[in-house]
């Protein structure tokens, strides 16, 4: 069932979206004007799911209202398909908008907030009908048709806003944050779910948040941001291992930055060194010149306690958190803290805060940035 | 539970509960004598007349009717014009200080005695009217009546609906408005189909507000009624020019019922649907639309009202300032030396004793709704529900019955209070407690319980936590309540009309002295005094707490 309502939604088609040097200037509270969003171009490949990830007040959610329509943007523009849509109200863009609060119309039913896009086209009632009837089925959403939005759950209620952000075959799908607001197991369950349904539409789809693990889930592409600019572009795996700056470093997942002396540039390699010993590393894209003083990224789970073979590093355990499936470790070496994180905790001798231990970095995984 | 334990704790509670006890007493007392006392004394004093004969007759009937017809037309027009008001002031795209005007321009009325407006609807629509007699050359017309009292009750009362409008507004959802709007409709569809349909049970609150609002006032009906006979005004005529005071008191016993069903209507449909309030709260604030079709008219409308209102206003200082209105308009100071220093200085007195009278009952007014409101929400002791009821009760009691029951009661012993000051003050307390005592509960619901708990585990008494934590918190609600209880104090009229006497005289019942004897210009000059007393003591008010206030918060 399922499977032939997505097939015939798929009409609404994949459109690329790109922003150009997209600038929102605001006026803050003491005079002064603050670029939310800062000369900011982005291209979304028709049918991608991108996130815009960063902390709150980078201008995340700026950029997605502009795309949306709700804002205006100060200057730069925004093409949807090939067309200029910056000018263009919010009400004529056909683009689908999930809010983090749902933004359910409270005194209408579930029926009549999936059909309210519609309505205000005046589709005949018959068309309305299939389409919303369609799209309520999409959803898995038939039993509730006349129940009012205080009436769901929440993640009904994220259902009927999807469904609504759905039902005009929309250009583009936006998403505000729209999981905040559902406890950890079910937004684990609606993630997925959105997923799977934007990839079988094929829609364009930029999706906003805070949280990386969501952002990493999801995406075909992240943009992190940063004070109202992009600092990094790219798919999970690359922001994840190789990260540009030290700031997509910790802002995915969790990072050691080590300090490290570049000794020589080879070809496409450099040679640098961590710890007192030598490592042969690709270069970043930004070039480095020897003698710099540089960080190299080690994840915390490519360094190994007491581990087999060599030893790099001796160590006391200072902090440890058993977690389950993972257990992380702050161990104190040569000045520094390293964070370590290991598959649970199977030794037969258990490691346990104020232990010595030897310390292994996978030389594998090392990745040089530059700056 | 074991015997000592329990033993102990009813120690610990014992002092709490006597302390409690010790406060509530006073304010028990307090409101069986001033506030169930002259409310009993006129039911008794209706009672030996027979209602009905009263009721059904002609001129009882008359008054009736036009009492509803004036009070529903009143009624939705404001309320109309206070929705596309408020929605101007929060949706429309307009520069920030033409909101603040806006905003400003509305609030005038709220501080100012309805019949203010009255006058100058005299001055100006009159039989020497501005706008009748001069302009128009007409002769012997005016607009005087129903018609009249329609244009002065909406403008003095919508900025009330406005007011509550406007707050709904600005809680609103705002993410509401912009899912109507990225979903395809246009602003003014949004407009109908999302903000106004969230927004009607505030409408319906707003018209039973505006609708209490009209059949109580009593200064309008007697200054511009005309032959158009109200409730108020066949009450005031009834006790004061027939001397029949039976009849009086059953006609405003007959008042008070559309106003308690108004005020149940007004709860129950609070109660039951809040749409406003549902989901998050505004965290931005809501889109302003550009759309000229909607802007346009809004914003006009919106112009002309607040023009409106300025120019009613302004009209009383133009009529206390020229000789005869309507015939020579040199400017002159007479009236204002007149009223005030002619016949043993009455005005000047008047001014005086409306100011110290007002001064006292705010202070003090502000005093008991604190005690109040502190023993209704944090204290245990036992019937404060009840108490928040009957405090509150005369709110919905129109002030002419108040009046008549002040006059009444304390006419003859045990308490002859007639003649002097303190039932001056006392009716100015019933009056104004209520709101006292609701804005500080309302403060102390603002204040987190779990600040009040965080007090108790640290070991505070509930005194001492009302004292060192919630107080300090909820002061500036208190002393801004000073100054709203002293605006009412001394801009009521129908509340003390009946308690006044040649020993102690209030500027509105000397407004209505002048106005009945023919003295436009003696009438608006006593209202540009009032105003004037009125603003001072909004801006100082204003310049004490507010702006403080302002600073804190960082705006």
């Amino acid at each position: 069932m399922a499977n032939h309502h997505e097939q015939s939604l798929r009409r609404g088609g994949s459109f690329e979206l790109t922003l150009e040097r997209l600038t929102k200037v605001f006026q803050a509270a003491d005079g002064h004007e603050v670029a939310a969003v800062d000369h900011l171009s982005l291209r979304v490949t028709a049918g991608t799911f991108l996130t815009l990830c960063g902390p709150s007040g980078c201008g995340k959610t700026t950029t997605l209202r502009m795309i949306a329509g709700l804002e205006t943007p100060t200057s730069g523009e925004i093409y949807l398909a090939g067309q200029a849509i910056a000018r263009i109200p919010p009400n004529r863009r056909n683009i689908g908008l999930v809010f983090q609060s749902y933004a359910l119309f409270p005194h209408l039913t579930v029926f009549d907030n999936v059909a309210y896009p519609l309505q205000v086209k005046k589709e005949a009632a018959a068309v309305i009908r299939r389409e919303v009837d369609e799209v309520l089925g999409l959803l898995e959403l038939t039993t509730l048709t006349q129940r009012y939005p205080n009436q769901l759950s929440g993640g009904q209620q994220q259902r009927v806003a999807l469904a609504r952000a759905l039902v005009t075959r929309p250009s583009l799908l936006l998403f505000d944050e729209p999981l905040s607001n559902l406890d950890a197991r079910l937004r684990i369950h609606v993630r997925s779910e959105i997923r799977r349904l934007q990839k079988a539409l094929g829609i364009t789809a930029v999706y906003v948040t805070h949280d990386q693990v969501e952002a990493m889930s999801m995406s075909d592409e992240i943009a992190i941001m940063r004070d109202g600019k992009i600092e990094q572009v790219g798919p999970p795996k690359t922001l994840y291992f190789h990260p540009a700056t030290k700031y997509t470093a910790e802002f995915i997942g969790r990072a050691n930055l080590l300090p490290a002396r570049v000794l020589a540039v080879e070809g496409s390699s450099a040679r640098v060194q961590v710890f007192g010993r030598e490592y042969r590393l690709s270069l970043p894209g930004a070039g480095v010149s020897p003698h710099d003083e540089v960080a190299v990224m080690l994840r915390p789970e490519s360094v190994s306690l007491n581990g087999e073979g060599s030893k790099d590093l001796v160590g006391t355990i200072r902090q440890m958190t058993f977690a389950g499936t993972t257990v992380d470790y702050v161990v104190e070496t040569d000045g520094m803290e390293l964070l370590v994180t290991e598959l649970g905790d199977y030794r037969e001798v258990p490691l346990d805060e104020g232990m010595q231990v030897q310390v292994r970095l996978n030389a594998d995984r090392m990745h040089l940035l530059s700056s | 539970m074991n015997p000592t334990a329990r033993v102990s704790e009813a120690l610990q509670r014992a002092p709490r509960s006597l302390g409690g006890w010790l406060l509530g007493l006073p304010l028990w007392a307090w409101l069986g004598v001033f506030v169930l006392y002259p409310l009993v004394s006129v039911l008794l004093t209706s009672a030996g007349e027979s209602y009905w004969e009263i009721l059904v007759a002609p001129h009882s009937r008359r008054a009736i009717v036009n009492t509803l017809a004036l009070g529903a037309t009143v009624a939705v027009l404001a309320t109309a014009v206070a929705f596309l008001y408020a929605y101007t002031v929060t949706r429309i795209a307009l520069p920030k200080r033409v909101h603040r005007l806006l905003h400003f321009i509305a609030l005038i009325p709220t501080v100012t005695p309805p019949f203010v407006f009255g006058v100058s609807l005299i001055l100006l629509f009159g039989r020497r009217g501005l706008v009748t007699h001069m302009w128009l050359g007409l002769r012997g017309v005016d607009l005087y009546g129903f018609p009249g009292l329609v244009i002065v009750q909406v403008l003095a009362f919508f900025p009330y609906a406005y007011l509550l409008l406007r707050s709904l507004l600005l809680e609103m959802d705002p993410t509401l408005d912009e899912a109507g709007i990225v979903y395809g409709g246009t602003p003014f569809y949004v407009m109908r189909r999302i903000t106004l349909r969230l927004l009607l049970p505030g409408c319906a609150s707003a018209v039973f507000l505006v609708f209490t609002l009209s059949t109580t006032d009593l200064g309008n009906p007697m200054f511009i009624g005309g032959d158009f006979m109200v409730l108020t005004s066949q009450i005031y005529v009834t006790v004061i020019g027939l001397f029949n005071l039976k009849a009086g008191s059953v006609l405003a016993v007959a008042l008070l019922i559309p106003c308690l069903i108004l005020l149940a209507l007004q709860k129950y449909v609070a109660a039951r649907e809040s749409y406003a309030t549902v989901g998050e709260r505004a965290a931005r604030p809501a889109m302003r639309t550009a759309d000229p079709w909607i802007r346009l008219p809004l914003a006009a409308l919106s112009f002309a009202m607040a023009a409106f209102v300025i120019v009613f206003y302004l009209m009383i200082v133009v009529g206390a300032s020229v000789k005869i209105w309507g015939v020579n308009y040199t400017l002159t100071f007479e009236h204002f030396h007149r009223v005030l220093f002619e016949s043993w200085m009455l005005g000047t007195r008047a001014v005086l004793d409306t100011m110290l009278l007002g001064a006292i009952g705010a202070v003090v007014g502000s005093g008991i709704g604190l005690l109040g409101g502190y023993l209704v929400t944090c204290s245990r002791v036992p019937g404060r529900h009840w108490f928040d009821l009957c405090v509150t009760l005369p709110m919905a009691v129109p002030g002419i019955l108040m009046g008549l029951g002040f006059s009444i009661a304390f006419n003859q012993p045990p308490l002859l209070l007639s003649g002097t000051a303190f039932i001056i003050v006392a009716i100015f307390l019933v009056r104004t407690v209520p709101y006292s005592q609701r804005a500080v509960v309302a403060a102390i619901m603002q204040v987190h319980k779990s600040l009040r708990e965080a007090s108790t585990m640290a070991g505070a008494t509930e005194l001492q936590t009302f004292r060192r934590i919630v107080f300090p918190m909820i002061r500036p609600a208190v002393l801004a309540g000073i100054i709203f209880n002293f605006t009412r104090n001394i801009t009521t009229l129908s509340g003390v009309i009946f308690v006044v006497s040649p020993r102690w005289r209030l500027l509105t019942a000397a407004m209505l002295a002048e106005v009945e004897t023919g003295r436009i210009g003696g009438a608006a000059s006593l209202g540009t005094l009032l105003i004037v007393v009125v603003w001072c003591v909004n801006l100082l008010g204003y310049l004490l707490f507010e702006r403080k206030n302002l600073r804190r918060l960082g705006a």
